[in-house]
């Protein structure tokens, strides 16, 4: 052994046998008589950042309205009736009338539809007239707002936005002025941005369409089968008045986990929360009866023929968490593409068989039952095909002998590097705590998984992953095999 | 449909929402945050850290030192470093140690300098130093593992062929700075032609010079004094490239993946500049400022033709540039270039005084916190640094931007939005 790699090795036994304790940051939970729940996090900083988690997701989506929820977050940027408009009162006539007039321009005959495209595009001058493109959005970047935005999951909602210190009150008037009225204006145009989102993401690139053919074949079922964007002849269709029922049925208190981590004072806050939010109504929440679990299935495997470079998808289905087998995976993630001396790393990257390979624990989702994935690429001169044979030999090792303790503690090591990397900033604390307290029901979660693969042994991975990763449980897709 | 709003506008003034703050008051009340800078402290730019620790280094020099027909050879370097072992152990033993003691590595080539990072638990400071040394002092850029690299490099170069933005930017590069380093792009056959030692040269170029150092975390003075004292040799600044001698003409282009993509740029102030202030407050009205600038809402809420369109507008001591992208169908084409003409000429007729309040409002209120992480800090300090711009840029910066006029934007704007552009289109169809 030469001289570098024997300290290195000497240390590592020193640091996996103390373990490597950090301290968790005292973040408040402060719930309000409605049901919204705040996770506080004050510390120097000159920011503030805020992270709103609304459980509505693509999962919560009625049949045939897929979409939905992705659209109704574009909307939620359109303004009140305070904001993003001269006269709400005139202009919200005249968006009725554009509703009625596009339901019957999408029954006409052919014949009646010119004249009505010309009312439509009439009303929407008129319209035009009253709105303020853009003012919810002017209001937040004029205040020093940098990263607002937003993105819809299967499983959440998120809406995020950092601010300079001082500006908590300003924020809470604008959150809950969107919270309690929305107004849907721009509607139409704004769905035909995103009818180009989703030509831009899915449409455009066969890797999109494989991903979108992957999950239609994984899930039989709902909950996880429909893509988040929506198919095209289902987002054409959406309505203003489809999005304020699922926006009623799911934008409720209960629903609602708001983050906030930087620069402010906690009991100020605590007056400004209850002063903006403590008035919404608490509400009821509409559960989506069409989830159900997924039937038990054999393997299932596509393959589509693509100009572009190869690609494949491998997933198998898996509980989700809080579960100890989720918790497995956590740590088979890692023993297989961890890191450059991970076992597919080394076994495909290394060997110049693949340019990279990648796990994801939780695909698409972790409200319910979902997938492990793996992705790797292919170096030219590969096929997907040898790649997925070096993935199954890698998957039997483990399930033969299991793995070592040394790659056990890498694990452990490099989640809890992960958690503090991710708690640095204010955004990625407010980002962390709030999607954890949202899906597992409590921030805590994330320690709690800590000391749960703390407490894990190399047999109880080897036999989750005898458990799952099986042919007839898997899911094959691969582009140009 | 109405009912329901009625409802909610009921609710609305019930909750007591109509003795609420205006939102437009409030967001123009001035911000307390004051424009954060790493101290420089006994040569190392340092900042406190949270539990993981960072060490950043900007070696002067990037892929600007590839040669003709050796394109990607600095990036090739970088990762061979990475992947290729140290004098004292072999590539899988230096893979095996950063991945028990949880340390990432990372070098990255910048057109100009190269970065490199690394983080690791502060139980593990010595060793995490002993690896950064070596691998970046005495890579032994193992043979094998280099044609791994090799292979992996060529593999992302077709990859990114798919990707209709990369062929946009790689097609304005090549026709804005013709004929120097920077219009190149590595092909295939220019990785094939780098040898091993193309790489110990570049090496010696990059890795030899001491490079500028930032520390996010504990670093004990002995580390620190280890850091400093690797690297004796010092470096006066790097040239930067000759000045652009730009192709200007309309270009196309085409790429796997079937979206259209609208790119137009030209040179622009550079940050030295008399009207760079008034050119950032401009970019922002133009395309940069989100949903409110102009080319948002011309191209994407009033006319619906595209998810991604903006304008940027980046800039150094000795150049700048200023352009607009947008990503949209082919079909959409026509009416994407019909609405930036409108955009152009609605500028050109005058952009108001509320307008240019607003946008001076926010470039001033979001800067204090634009660099609100420690990485970012740090980053924006040593980048300054490299360049030789002055601490005091910053405040000096918002300074101007208070006492812009509506004229100041305006004549901006117009420089801005004149031509003669580099103007490219990706799969434009028929």
């Amino acid at each position: 052994m030469k001289k570098g790699i024997g300290l290195y090795l000497v240390w590592v036994f020193f640091v996996s046998g103390t373990g490597f304790a950090f301290e968790r940051p005292a973040v408040e939970r402060f719930v309000l008589d409605n049901g919204m729940t705040f996770l506080l996090l004050p510390r120097p900083s000159p920011s503030i950042s805020f992270e709103v988690r609304v459980k509505a997701g693509s999962v919560d989506e009625p049949q045939g309205k897929t979409g939905l929820t992705h659209m109704l977050e574009h909307m939620m940027f359109k303004g009140t009736p305070s904001i993003g408009t001269t006269d709400y009162a005139k202009e919200q006539s005249i968006l009725d009338a554009m509703d009625a007039v596009m339901r019957a321009l999408q029954a006409a005959p052919p014949e009646e539809r010119d004249k009505l495209t010309s009312e439509f595009k009439e009303l929407a001058q008129r319209a035009a007239q009253y709105q303020v493109p853009g003012e919810f959005d002017k209001i937040y970047t004029r205040a020093g707002g940098i990263g607002l935005n937003a993105s819809t999951s299967p499983d959440l909602t998120s809406y995020h936005i950092t601010l300079p210190r001082g500006r908590l009150e300003f924020w809470a008037v604008m959150e809950s002025l969107r919270m309690k009225t929305p107004v849907f204006r721009e509607f139409y145009a704004e769905r035909d941005v995103v009818l180009k989102e989703r030509a831009e993401r899915v449409d455009s690139s066969d890797k999109g369409s494989l991903y979108e053919q992957f999950l239609l074949h994984a899930f039989a079922v709902n909950p996880y089968r429909t893509p988040v964007i929506g198919f095209q002849e289902d987002v054409s269709r959406l309505t203003r008045a489809d999005l304020m029922e699922y926006y009623q049925a799911h934008y409720q208190p209960r629903n609602t986990i708001i983050a906030i981590v930087g620069g402010f004072d906690p009991l100020e806050a605590q007056r400004v929360l209850t002063q903006y939010f403590g008035d919404i109504p608490p509400g009821a929440i509409r559960e989506n009866r069409s989830l159900q679990k997924n039937p038990s299935r054999s393997q299932v495997r596509i393959s589509m023929a693509s100009k572009e470079e190869p690609f494949l998808l491998m997933g198998f289905h898996k509980p989700k968490l809080p579960t100890l087998d989720d918790t497995c995976f956590d740590v088979i993630e890692d023993v297989l593409t961890g890191g450059n001396s991970a076992r597919l790393v080394r076994a495909l990257v290394t060997q110049g068989i693949a340019s990279s390979v990648e796990t994801y624990n939780g695909y698409p989702g972790s409200r319910f039952d979902n997938l492990f994935v793996l992705s790797a690429a292919p170096l030219k001169g590969h096929k997907p095909k040898e790649l997925e044979d070096v993935i199954w030999r890698e998957i039997d090792r483990i399930k033969q002998d299991g793995m070592s303790e040394r790659e056990l503690a890498r694990a452990i090591r490099s989640v809890k590097k992960s958690i503090l990397q991710s708690l640095e900033t204010d955004a990625g604390a407010a980002g962390l705590l709030s999607y954890y307290e949202a899906l597992a029901g409590d921030y805590n979660y994330i320690y709690a998984n800590l000391s749960a693969m703390e407490k894990i042994t190399p047999a109880q991975v080897r036999e989750c992953a005898r458990k799952y990763l099986n042919p007839e449980n898997a899911i094959i897709a691969s582009l140009g095999a | 449909m109405r009912a329901l709003q009625a409802i909610m506008m009921l609710l609305f003034v019930i909750s007591g929402c109509a003795s609420m703050i205006d939102p437009r008051v409030l967001a123009t009340q001035p911000v307390e945050a004051s424009i954060p800078i790493a101290p420089l402290e006994d040569g190392i730019y340092t900042l406190p850290g949270s539990g993981v620790s960072h060490i950043l280094l900007l070696f002067p020099g990037g892929t600007i030192l590839d040669s003709r027909g050796k394109e990607g050879a600095v990036e090739l370097l970088c990762s061979a470093m990475i992947a290729g072992g140290t004098k004292d152990a072999n590539p899988a033993e230096v893979e095996g140690a950063l991945d028990d003691l949880a340390i990432d590595i990372s070098i990255n080539p910048q057109r100009e300098y190269t970065l490199v990072g690394m983080s690791f638990l502060d139980d593990v400071t010595g060793k995490a130093m002993q690896l950064l040394l070596d691998i970046l002092k005495t890579p032994r850029l193992d043979a094998s593992r280099l044609e791994t690299e090799r292979g992996i490099l060529t593999e992302s170069i077709i990859r990114e062929e798919e990707d209709a933005v990369t062929v946009a930017f790689d097609t304005y590069r090549a026709h804005y700075y013709r004929g120097d380093p920077r219009a190149y792009k590595p092909t295939p056959d220019t990785i094939k032609a780098i040898s091993r030692d193309d790489l110990v040269n570049l090496h010696r170029m990059i890795f030899t010079k001491r490079p500028l150092i930032g520390v996010i975390g504990r670093l004990e003075k002995h580390y620190a004094g280890l850091l400093k004292d690797a690297f004796l040799t010092t470096w006066t600044a790097y040239p930067l490239g000759p000045s652009p001698n730009p192709a200007f003409g309309s270009f196309k282009g085409s790429a796997k993946e079937r979206q259209c993509v609208f790119l137009m740029a030209h040179a622009a102030p550079t940050m030295h500049a008399v009207d760079y202030a008034a050119s950032v407050v401009a970019d922002h009205i133009i395309g940069s400022g989100g949903f409110s600038s102009r080319l948002v809402k011309e191209v994407r809420t009033r006319e619906g033709l595209a998810y991604s369109a903006n304008s940027f507008y980046q800039t150094r001591p000795r150049w700048g540039v200023f352009g607009i992208t947008v990503i949209t169908e082919p079909s959409a084409l026509k009416q994407v270039r019909n609405a930036v003409d409108r955009v152009f000429s609605e500028i050109r007729s005058g952009i108001s005084e509320e307008d240019v309040t607003w946008a001076k409002q926010a470039v001033m209120n979001r800067y204090a916190i634009l660099y609100n992480t420690p990485a970012g800090i740090i980053s924006h300090t040593m980048d300054a640094a490299f360049y030789g711009i002055l601490q005091d840029f910053d405040a000096g910066f918002l300074a101007r931007v208070g006492t812009l006029t509506r004229t100041d934007v305006q004549n901006a704007a117009l420089k801005l939005i004149e031509g003669p552009w580099v103007e490219v289109v990706i799969n434009p169809g028929d």
